[in-house]
């Protein structure tokens, strides 16, 4: 898909601006930087996300931002889709939906009606969720692991607005908080002032390139996420490393091979905090309504298992894929620092 | 791309008829030539969602269709020139207080404002109103967006007055005004003929015709239907392939069920082959 064709609008050429949204600071941020889009009022922000009849594929081609504010729940109890690297208090929480890339095997096509990106706007009210959330966290000898960046990319959005940023210096003031950020992106440098800290895990998606160019559109190229990956750790950053999801086709060894050959030769293991490994997952339900689009992705007209209500590949090729892994990153890692998700 | 266009007027409608040589067909009311049709919908929310309830039965094909509404509204006096065209970005329905939001993703050169859609026409305090004031808007877009994405909905407002004329003195020339900018409409939707913009489609028209008469053939179940459906748009997104080789599970009748199943069974082999 070509986003950028002459035809269409630029993203972000529209702000709809929820009229609750009005009164906070991050909403003048995003409106003195996007001064030149058309501001429409709504009275909430589902009259715009929630409208039936979009086309998601279409609307990311021309993605409009929506300010709004963000009602209760402000946090999640991890899901079984997500990783929680073993942290025991696994949680999330979402102060943007959706995300500027537009990864084919990405569960946003399903989960949501709309392209565009929601901000939640009230931070506070986040954060003091998160406050409440750990004083009654289940094991209370263990941080809250909090993933801020499950329905979006939150670092990719730093230079539009400095949310992982927020969230980074918020951390710091909860001694028992931990984040998790995942990202494909390398917009490291706009966070690269703030002092590294442990309590941060910058998470890192890396795909062979075949994958990136054909899968992850719109995302930056392998090489660029690497630089970025270096650069965390040369400032003290605990980094993770995300094989997630592993894209079977014919040829995949090869290129994760390659992948993984192209990491060792650029970074040491022993800086990696963890590693964590996946294969194409998503729930039925998501599946099936973004089937249902017709999909230019092959991805969704191939044949999967359904294991309790989620799509997956067969136990023998998720086996595969954990043997493959193993084997090739045996004596670099230990192999209790590497969590497969199944 | 196939575009419906709806006007409210009749004198909204003729520039539009002519400069794209469109002719009646008396069975359908609807204006016609190849790929552009137009429908005189009636003033008023009453008339419009009558007209349009029933649209699906003269017109079909919406998966390729874009619906243009355009026609004269009232205007903000601070915010509107009369004659100008203007692209609407929300739409609020001053009587159900219903706000509907169409979505812009194409370049346009017009000035986008926000549409109010009365009962009654409004014919002093105008500037009481922001943007635009019409009579239709908000039920064509609640009535064509069950038919088509929202992407697909344009809505062009020509600004006929600024709200202060009364009713028994309103003379206004409609036609003049739309003739007037007619050519910009037709080159904005023009521009919008692009098939990004039009549903995906995995079938071709053909593909999808073997598909129905071998299901007709055949005799088949619903579900087989949906999985026959679903195996055949995977089939030909994996391997390219047309669907010649399907052609001889079709040639026999089946004559019971499990004949059917037999037959059902030996399509869903060679698939998985």
């Amino acid at each position: 898909m070509i986003r950028s064709e002459n035809s269409f609008l630029p993203d972000f050429s529209h702000v709809y601006l929820e009229s609750a949204a009005k009164k906070y600071e991050l909403t003048n941020l995003c409106l003195d930087r996007f001064s030149n889009s058309k501001v429409v009022e709504i009275p909430d922000y589902k009259t715009v996300f929630n409208r039936p009849g979009q086309d998601f594929q279409t609307q990311k081609r021309s993605m409009k931002l929506i300010l709004a504010v963000k009602k209760p729940p402000y946090i999640y109890k991890g899901t079984n889709m997500l990783q929680d690297g073993g942290f025991r208090n696994f949680y999330y929480n979402t102060p943007i939906l959706n995300c500027l890339y537009n990864c084919n095997y990405c569960f946003l096509q399903g989960m949501y009606p709309s392209a565009n990106i929601v901000v939640f706007v009230n931070q506070e009210d986040m954060e003091k969720a998160v406050e409440s959330e750990i004083k009654i966290r289940p094991y209370s000898n263990d941080p809250l692991m909090l993933s801020i960046s499950y329905n979006t990319d939150l670092l990719a959005f730093e230079n539009i607005l400095p949310m992982t940023r927020l969230w980074i210096e918020y951390s710091k003031t909860q001694p028992d908080l931990n984040l998790e950020i995942r990202s494909k992106s390398t917009m490291f440098d706009p966070i690269s002032d703030i002092e590294s800290t442990k309590k941060v895990l910058l998470a890192w998606t890396l795909s062979p390139e075949k994958v990136v160019n054909e899968n992850e559109l719109d995302t930056p190229p392998l090489i660029k996420r690497l630089k970025a990956v270096q650069k965390a750790i040369k400032k003290g950053w605990r980094v993770r490393l995300c094989f997630d999801p592993i894209i079977l086709y014919s040829g995949w060894e090869k290129d994760y091979l390659d992948l993984l050959d192209q990491i060792k030769s650029e970074i040491s293991f022993n800086e990696i905090f963890d590693i964590t490994v996946g294969v194409f997952r998503m729930g039925q339900d998501y599946f099936n309504r973004i089937r249902k689009t017709k999909p230019e992705s092959k991805l969704y007209y191939q044949t999967y298992t359904n294991e309790a209500g989620v799509v997956t590949l067969s136990q023998s090729d998720r086996e595969v894929v954990k043997v493959f892994i193993r084997e090739n990153l045996s004596g670099f890692i230990p192999e209790d620092r590497i969590h497969f998700w199944d | 791309m196939h575009f419906l266009i709806l006007t409210a007027l009749k004198a909204e409608a003729l520039p539009i008829i002519e400069v794209f040589g469109l002719r009646k067909n008396s069975k359908t009311h609807l204006y016609q030539n190849n790929n552009i049709s137009l429908l005189i919908t009636g003033v008023g929310r009453d008339k419009t969602k009558e007209r349009l309830q029933n649209l699906h039965q003269v017109y079909s094909n919406f998966d390729q269709t874009i619906v243009a509404n355009v026609g004269i509204a009232g205007g903000n006096p601070d915010q509107t020139k009369i004659g100008e065209l203007y692209r609407v970005n929300a739409i609020f329905d001053e009587k159900t207080k219903q706000c509907f939001i169409p979505d812009i993703l194409c370049k346009h050169p017009l000035i986008e404002l926000s549409l109010t859609t009365v009962t009654n026409s409004v014919n002093n305090n105008g500037d009481h109103f922001t943007g635009l004031v019409d009579m239709e808007g908000s039920v064509i877009f609640q009535q064509m967006s069950r038919h088509v994405s929202i992407h697909r909905l344009i809505f062009l407002k020509l600004v006929s007055d600024h709200m202060d004329i009364d009713d028994r003195q309103r003379i206004i020339d409609v036609t003049g005004l739309i003739a007037k900018q007619v050519d910009l409409i037709k080159s904005i939707l023009l521009s919008l003929d692009h098939h990004v913009l039009t549903n995906n489609v995995i079938l071709s028209d053909k593909e999808f015709d073997i598909i129905q008469r071998g299901t007709a053939q055949l005799s088949l179940t619903e579900t087989q239907v949906h999985q026959l459906m679903e195996w055949t748009e995977n089939y030909v997104k994996l391997t390219g392939n047309n669907l010649e080789k399907l052609a001889p599970f079709f040639i026999k009748k089946s004559n019971s069920k499990k004949e059917r199943n037999q037959i059902f069974d030996s399509i869903r082999e060679f698939f998985s082959a």
